[in-house]
């Protein structure tokens, strides 16, 4: 019989049949080196959930429990269907967050920007956004969003076929003519669009990638008002600009600056096109 | 549809912020480990089996983004093992006379190696069984056992070496029987 660390193991823990303790115990009269283990795991037997229950660790940081709760909210507060979520080789993480706060933020979009923005060209922050809730599941929704790594896009490799496929289908049920910018001139490099849902809502998402740091997401939904000129809303992890034209609402997100956003969202209306 | 996740997700983070920890051994590397956690089971909330062990499930979870995603490179950073901040060991007043045996059991588990100090935990200090320390490892059980014996063996040394040990009998070393 070989006697190994595991065998050693139960039978200080008295986990052994009788034959096999007899065995171990003879193997141990001729062998010092089994000795000194077993005296080795017998003088472990220590108190480790005493000690370790009276270590003091920190606490639980207040904005990670906010987070948290954030999240736990949003998950609650969205249809509970998976099928929902387009889970695919971009990271279920990234996919989860961009679905709730593309909802969420086109529906709130829809639902109160359209009506009571002043359409300022220079507006920092915009109406809706105060409105506590909005703001709060707006914030959220970027801090999951930061999440978002430029490894996940890279091995994101979509075919056309899919990628027209996915296009023609939201034009096909809501009527448009919607493209895929190219923006490879300005640097960045089309992975992948999907369509996400929300509470009946299509939200096509395309994501582009630069030659470096984190990738670029512009999405659009199509939505009942009239044009609206490009607006910036600040977080502290991401900037977002968001318009409306042709019946069309778009969100550019990136880490990019609001100069840069503003420009490419320019670049975007009049860029060449993928399919 | 299986809400279990999302209605007691809060209610384990305590948890799960002490066993990221434990794991990480920083406090920067378990937020982001605690708020991965979070995002990746309500994800999978649908695949959460509703009379099985959330706890045991979160940790599987937890575990899995550390060794596969975060570990590597936050050992790059060295925001971990090299920068530990909380390894120097402070302990609850209420520890009282057992504070010198505490402070070695601590010292000494945080001195093994990660595959042995996480089995360690799970199995000695949060409680689970070796085959519910296997899955949450994803890990045969064998493995787990091994690893225990292995950690148990090297603190025992040290502690024969220190004297400390509660149960101290140096003459057994000799006569184990």
């Amino acid at each position: 019989m070989k006697i190994d660390d595991c065998l050693l193991l139960k039978y200080v823990e008295h986990q052994l049949d009788e034959t096999t303790m007899v065995a171990i115990e003879r193997a141990l009269e001729e062998d010092k080196v089994l000795r000194d283990k077993v005296q080795a795991l017998k003088t472990a037997q220590l108190p480790y959930d005493a000690a370790f229950a009276v270590q003091h660790l920190p606490s639980v940081p207040e904005h990670l429990h906010h987070r948290i709760e954030q999240l736990v909210q949003v998950t609650q507060g969205e249809p509970r269907s998976s099928s929902l979520l387009p889970f695919g080789r971009v990271s279920m993480a990234v996919c989860f967050s961009l679905a709730f706060t593309m909802g969420i933020l086109i529906t709130t979009l829809a639902d109160h920007w359209l009506n009571k923005s002043d359409n300022s060209e220079n507006l920092t922050t915009i109406s809706w956004l105060e409105e506590r809730d909005a703001k709060v599941l707006v914030d959220a929704m970027i801090q999951y969003q930061a999440l978002y790594t430029r490894a996940t896009v890279a091995n994101v490799h979509q075919r056309l076929v899919d990628t027209t496929s996915v296009v023609d289908t939201f034009n096909r049920q809501s009527g448009h003519l919607l493209r895929i910018p190219d923006l490879s001139q300005y640097g960045y490099k089309f992975r992948r669009v999907q369509e996400l849902a929300y509470k009946g809502k299509t939200i096509l998402q395309m994501v582009y990638l630069p030659e470096k740091g984190l990738p670029l997401a512009l999405c659009v939904t199509a939505i009942t008002g009239s044009a609206q000129p490009a607006t910036i809303y600040h977080s502290s992890v991401l900037n977002s600009v968001l318009w409306v034209k042709n019946g069309l609402g778009y969100m550019l997100m990136g880490v990019e600056s609001d100069t840069t956003l503003k420009a490419l969202g320019k670049a975007i209306e009049l860029a060449d096109e993928i399919t | 549809m299986n809400h279990i996740v999302s209605d007691n997700l809060s209610h384990e983070l305590p948890h799960l912020w002490r066993f990221a920890l434990r794991l990480s051994r920083s406090s920067s590397v378990a937020e982001e480990l605690v708020q991965k956690t979070a995002v990746r089971a309500l994800e999978r909330r649908h695949q959460f089996i509703p009379n099985s062990t959330l706890r045991s499930w979160l940790y599987s979870i937890m575990h899995s983004i550390w060794k596969n995603e975060l570990r590597a490179e936050a050992v790059r950073q060295q925001r971990t093992f090299n920068t530990s901040d909380i390894d120097d060991i402070g302990l609850e007043p209420c520890a009282g006379e057992g504070q010198q045996l505490f402070r070695e059991v601590i010292h000494h588990v945080n001195q093994l190696p990660e595959a042995q100090r996480t089995a360690l935990l799970l199995v000695c200090i949060e409680g689970y069984s070796y085959r519910e320390a296997a899955d949450i490892m994803d890990v045969a059980i064998g493995t787990v056992m091994s690893r225990i014996a292995r950690a148990r063996i090297t603190i025992g040394d040290a502690f024969l070496d220190l004297e400390l040990s509660p149960t101290r009998d140096r003459t057994e070393k000799v006569s184990p029987l």
